[in-house]
């Protein structure tokens, strides 16, 4: 089955570890993943705060080229992911906001449409691919392992799909099919702060480290994430702590990639590199 | 009594401040379920950066209600906003608080009234610039548009991060742009034009 696929532009510099590990594993899972051609920035929060039309644009000028394709769309950037889903309801709901918006895209002869459908890397894994699929592909079951699940905010906001926002189960599903245990812990949906990161460091430092005292103060030995943003701005506020993997690489070690391809050896903090592979249940 | 039987909608507004202000964001969108606040604080308490708001979302939905155009105009608190969705996921009336945020800081925007507390403003207008002529993020230009001389010693403290995301390949040192890059910029400007907020 082919995608459509949306990096997002973190894909491309500070989350390529995840860009990386996650096409890995798709090309295992025997999925077709076509890099939609021309793609640009969703605008994400930021852009909805200067001008909403700018914004719209932003967000509707890839769902415009993916239209070209007919095929659903899959991104692993939860603010993308939620950029994309906004003008996709805002549309459904509201006809003469999709029309001007689709007048602007017509300089480029584009146009899109509100039935293309866009899909987050996890539940992409967890609801289409299916995890019976991951299961049956799983070489190197991460048994042993004990994994923190932090979804950051994005995934369980009201424009994301198949998570229910107070209790979301995707990243527990996923663990457990790979042969690991998910631990529980109470920070798993809080804001990691990440947006504030240039404006406001001290209160994005202050929430990352509210999480990673959370998650250390259980047995935990993994943390896991499917947002990049959130892996670099978790591995930005502590220089120990657990290491923190995007599903991307979790998924890629449990069929059996090289680590290398998982880009495992090229984590952010060089003291977060070489998560063993063994490890030995006591 | 009689003030409780009319209670229809706007005429809770006191009229001596902006009745404008709070019927353009009933009319908005986001705004259209502003009114069924209960005031019950549940956004306060959801927020993750409320502790350094000026005022917590409870309170700037009461004070859009008394038509407090200015003083909500000049808070810190969208600008604050992590746009993490806590407290629009929580709120028993249904409000979509986050995309009120929103809306709050393009009135600023538009209306030119911004907090000199907060220099939010300027790191959007870097982003957006930045993506409307190349239609992507370059993530080590806006760090340093945005820090070199307002921030200069918190960019010093970035370099051995910088250094170290440089070493992994994590971060770009080129700007990447789209194919048409002239047209897309055209087009964003023309958006600009289109609608104020």
């Amino acid at each position: 089955m082919k995608y459509i696929y949306y990096p997002g532009c973190s894909q491309k510099s500070s989350a390529i570890s995840y860009e990386r590990s996650f096409l890995a594993v798709c090309k295992v899972l025997g999925i077709e993943l076509i890099e939609l051609e021309d793609w640009n920035c969703c605008g994400t929060t930021i852009a909805i705060s200067v001008n909403k039309m700018v914004s719209s644009f932003l967000a509707a000028r890839n769902l415009g080229l993916a239209n070209q394709y007919k095929l659903p769309v899959v991104t692993p950037c939860p603010s993308c992911y939620v950029s994309l889903r906004r003008i996709l309801k805002e549309s459904k709901e509201n006809k003469t906001q999709f029309d001007r918006v689709n007048e602007l895209m017509a300089e480029e002869n584009l146009a899109f449409s509100t039935d293309t459908e866009v899909y987050h890397s996890l539940e992409f894994l967890v609801s289409v691919v299916g995890l019976d699929t991951i299961a049956n592909k799983v070489r190197n079951p991460l048994s042993g392992y004990r994994i923190a699940p932090y979804y950051g905010c994005q995934l369980v906001s009201p424009y994301a799909n198949g998570n229910k926002s107070e209790d979301p189960q995707h990243l527990e599903k996923l663990i457990k099919v790979l042969g690991a245990l998910p631990v529980n812990f109470p920070f798993r949906t809080l804001c990691c702060g990440g947006s504030l990161m240039f404006t406001l460091k001290v209160q994005a430092r202050k929430l990352s480290s509210m999480i990673l005292d959370s998650i250390q103060r259980t047995n935990a030995n993994l943390i896991v994430t499917p947002c990049g943003l959130c892996q670099l701005n978790l591995e930005m506020a502590r220089n120990r702590s657990l290491p923190i993997i995007n599903i991307g690489q979790m998924v890629g070690l449990a069929l059996g990639l090289d680590p290398g391809k998982l880009y495992m050896n090229k984590m952010k903090i060089p003291a977060m590199q070489g998560i063993p592979l063994n490890i030995n249940e006591n | 009594m009689k003030e409780m039987r009319n209670r229809s909608s706007l005429n809770i507004v006191r009229l001596h401040e902006d009745t404008g202000f709070i019927r353009d964001i009933v009319s908005s969108s986001e705004g259209a379920r502003i009114l069924s606040c209960i005031q019950c604080g549940t956004c306060s308490a959801s927020c993750p950066v409320f502790e350094v708001m000026d005022y917590p979302p409870r309170q700037i939905f009461a004070m859009i209600r008394e038509g407090m155009k200015h003083r909500v105009l000049l808070s810190i608190t969208p600008w604050i906003c992590a746009s993490c969705y806590k407290c629009t996921v929580n709120c028993p009336a249904k409000i979509n608080i986050t995309e009120v945020m929103y809306r709050l800081k393009r009135m600023c925007i538009k209306e030119q009234i911004v907090s000199k507390k907060t220099d939010a403003s300027r790191f959007y207008s870097i982003f957006l610039n930045q993506v409307s002529k190349s239609g992507r993020t370059y993530e080590l230009g806006l760090m340093f548009k945005y820090m070199m001389f307002h921030h200069p010693l918190k960019l010093l403290q970035q370099v051995p991060h910088g250094i170290s995301m440089m070493i992994s390949g994590s971060l770009s040192l080129f700007p990447e742009h789209i194919k048409n890059a002239k047209v897309f910029h055209r087009i964003t400007d023309h958006a600009l034009m289109l609608e104020k907020v």
